[in-house]
């Protein structure tokens, strides 16, 4: 039994289809309950309905098999896993966002705020550049409208949020979307089963393509 | 006696195993400080798996650390020279960070190493004990062997710099493709060699055949010595009926300036992650001022505690109560005739709280008689 991580949500959605559409589906994921175990004995598939951010903990736990993850949590939290595809699904940036006003003063140390730490750190200090991160969970775009940070930095997908907050876009500088990932002994004691289904998934996508 | 040692936990009766293991094939047991200087590691951060080493200041002012890892300290201390060898084995606790909780852990791990003189019977020799590790561990077990010679060699006929190669390596270990074949574009290198760097990802399986594979890939001088030593060390280890766990794997890579040659990681189907690794480190013994060179492995005990064990359904078979009119030599004989019999057993006045006990015992009047479980 090959258990696969699922991001809630409409990633989540949209990589069930997707491995639905190549053989691997489990119909009672459509049911309506609180359900977080969907199994299918037949295709041999169990699904884990798990936060998103928490995939790559599942995988480097070995709790499942595979998954699928954004890119960004991935260089956020570098997981010990293999990534072996990148779906092409949800489809995002890493981008620095200001008030649509702001001019930034390279005098001053810069307050940064972002779920994103790790990510932050880095690019700022890849520019060498002072900063003040402060660590949110969600509404990052409430942090500079209030003043309490100068920047954010977070994903962004359309852009719609950013502008109807008086935002604007400063910086982008990483792309993000889903990656396939494989937790490292699994690869080892299931090498087939995982093989080809990174197999039909890769046929899969360059079909769409 | 085998009830004995039914009571031990698996990580003890593994240290058991191992330290027969080792001292029969003649490795010496060696035994160091919990302490060295913190100059020791701050020298050699790269090597270590993380930078951050637990410090305090000795009384005389010197800056020391707890150890985070055993081979640098025996390094320091070796006196083996390219004709003379060296062959220890540890048993240590090391210090190091966990990346869960950011807090520091005391980790048991048990190493081997072979130092100076190291021949390629010394690495077949290594590798055969790393596998005889394994199976002593766990029933399912996978050794994971390359040579990371190939991939150096072929970075070379690709000519990608070593800054380059620092940012190509952790994306060959993640098996990453994708990622891998975008950056070398964005390095400019010639495509025919970015199909065959990419290739490195998925050069993996069964032993003979993943080397059949990368025979046809060789490029040059280095590439082609790398294949031959992986099929005299598989013909050394095939005679030596070693080879049915062993597999080869190509993108598994360390960093170049303190390994190279022979890397390995030993994989346990029910654990996450490798409890087993090790590999030739000739770049850390030169930079040591040390003569000859050196492999090794280390064996993460602590992981060993992830193993889904069945619990016993008793803490002890026999629980005997008395009271304080009891004579207490018949009560302590009374005793020692269950432990004669293989038995656990626990003496208390009252029953004490969260023992499992299978049987309980009253002693009266010098006598015992089995009660009524309460539960």
């Amino acid at each position: 039994m090959l258990n696969i991580a699922l991001p809630k949500g409409r990633l989540g959605d949209q990589v069930y289809e997707l491995l639905a559409g190549i053989g691997y589906d489990c119909s009672a994921i459509y049911e309506q309950n609180r359900k977080l175990v969907f199994e299918n004995p037949e295709n041999n598939v169990r699904y884990l309905l798990v936060k998103p951010s928490d995939v790559a903990i599942y995988v480097e736990h070995h709790a499942a098999d595979v998954g699928i993850v954004g890119k960004d949590i991935l260089v956020e939290s570098k997981p010990d896993v293999y990534e072996l595809l990148d779906l092409g699904l949800g489809k995002c940036r890493m981008c620095v966002a200001a008030k649509s006003d702001f001019i930034e003063d390279k005098d001053r140390t810069l307050r940064v705020a972002t779920k994103f730490v790790n990510i932050a750190k880095s690019h700022y200090a890849s520019k060498n550049r002072d900063i003040d991160i402060i660590k949110l969970n969600g509404s990052i775009e409430l942090a500079p409208l209030l003043g309490l940070s100068d920047v954010i930095v977070d994903i962004v997908e359309s852009g719609n949020t950013i502008r109807e907050n008086n935002l604007k876009i400063v910086e982008e500088f990483m792309p993000i979307s889903a990656r396939f990932i494989a937790n490292k002994t699994s690869f080892k004691f299931q090498n087939k089963t995982i093989r080809e289904m990174v197999e039909k998934l890769s046929a899969a996508l360059e079909q769409k393509d | 006696m085998k009830e004995k040692t039914d009571m031990l936990k698996l990580a003890e009766k593994a240290t058991l195993s191992l330290r027969g293991l080792y001292e029969s094939w003649g490795y010496k047991k060696y035994r160091m400080g919990r302490f060295e200087e913190y100059s020791l590691y701050a020298a050699n951060n790269r090597f270590l798996s993380s930078e951050k080493v637990l410090t305090f200041t000795d009384l005389d002012g010197r800056l020391m650390a707890l150890k985070p890892d055993v081979t640098l300290s025996i390094l320091k201390n070796t006196k083996a020279t390219e004709k003379s060898r060296e062959k220890l084995y540890y048993i240590e606790s090391v210090f190091r960070e966990s990346k869960e909780s950011h807090t520091y852990r005391e980790i048991s791990q048990m190493g081997l190493e072979v130092l100076g003189n190291v021949d390629l019977y010394a690495i077949a020799e290594v590798l055969r004990m790393a596998a005889k590790s394994m199976s002593i561990l766990g029933k399912h077990y996978i050794l994971e062997i390359s040579n990371m010679d190939f991939v150096m060699g072929l970075l070379d006929a690709a000519s990608v710099s070593e800054e380059e190669s620092r940012e190509i390596l952790p994306l060959i270990r993640g098996k990453n493709a994708v990622e891998l074949k975008r950056k070398l574009q964005s390095f400019s290198v010639e495509e025919s060699f970015i199909q065959d760097i990419c290739r490195l990802t998925s050069l993996y399986g069964r032993f003979s055949d993943t080397l059949k594979k990368a025979e046809a890939m060789v490029k040059n001088k280095k590439m082609a010595q790398a294949v031959r030593m992986l099929s005299e060390l598989y013909a050394v280890l095939k005679s030596a009926g070693t080879v049915r766990n062993l597999q080869l794997d190509f993108s598994m890579v360390n960093d170049m300036e303190y390994y190279n040659g022979i890397v390995f990681q030993g994989y346990l189907e029910e654990l996450p992650r490798h409890v087993l690794a090790g590999g030739q480190y000739d770049g850390m013994v030169k930079r040591m001022g040390k003569e000859g060179a050196g492999i090794g492995f280390a064996v993460y005990l602590s992981e060993l505690e992830r193993m889904p064990v069945k619990t016993a359904e008793y803490d002890v078979e026999a629980l005997i109560l008395y009271n304080d009119t009891a004579d207490l030599s018949q009560l302590f004989q009374a005793a020692q005739s269950f432990v004669q019999k293989g038995m656990r057993v626990r003496v208390e006045e009252t029953i004490p709280e969260e023992l499992r006990y299978e049987k309980i015992y009253r002693f009266e009047n010098g006598v015992l008689q089995e009660g009524k479980k309460e539960c």
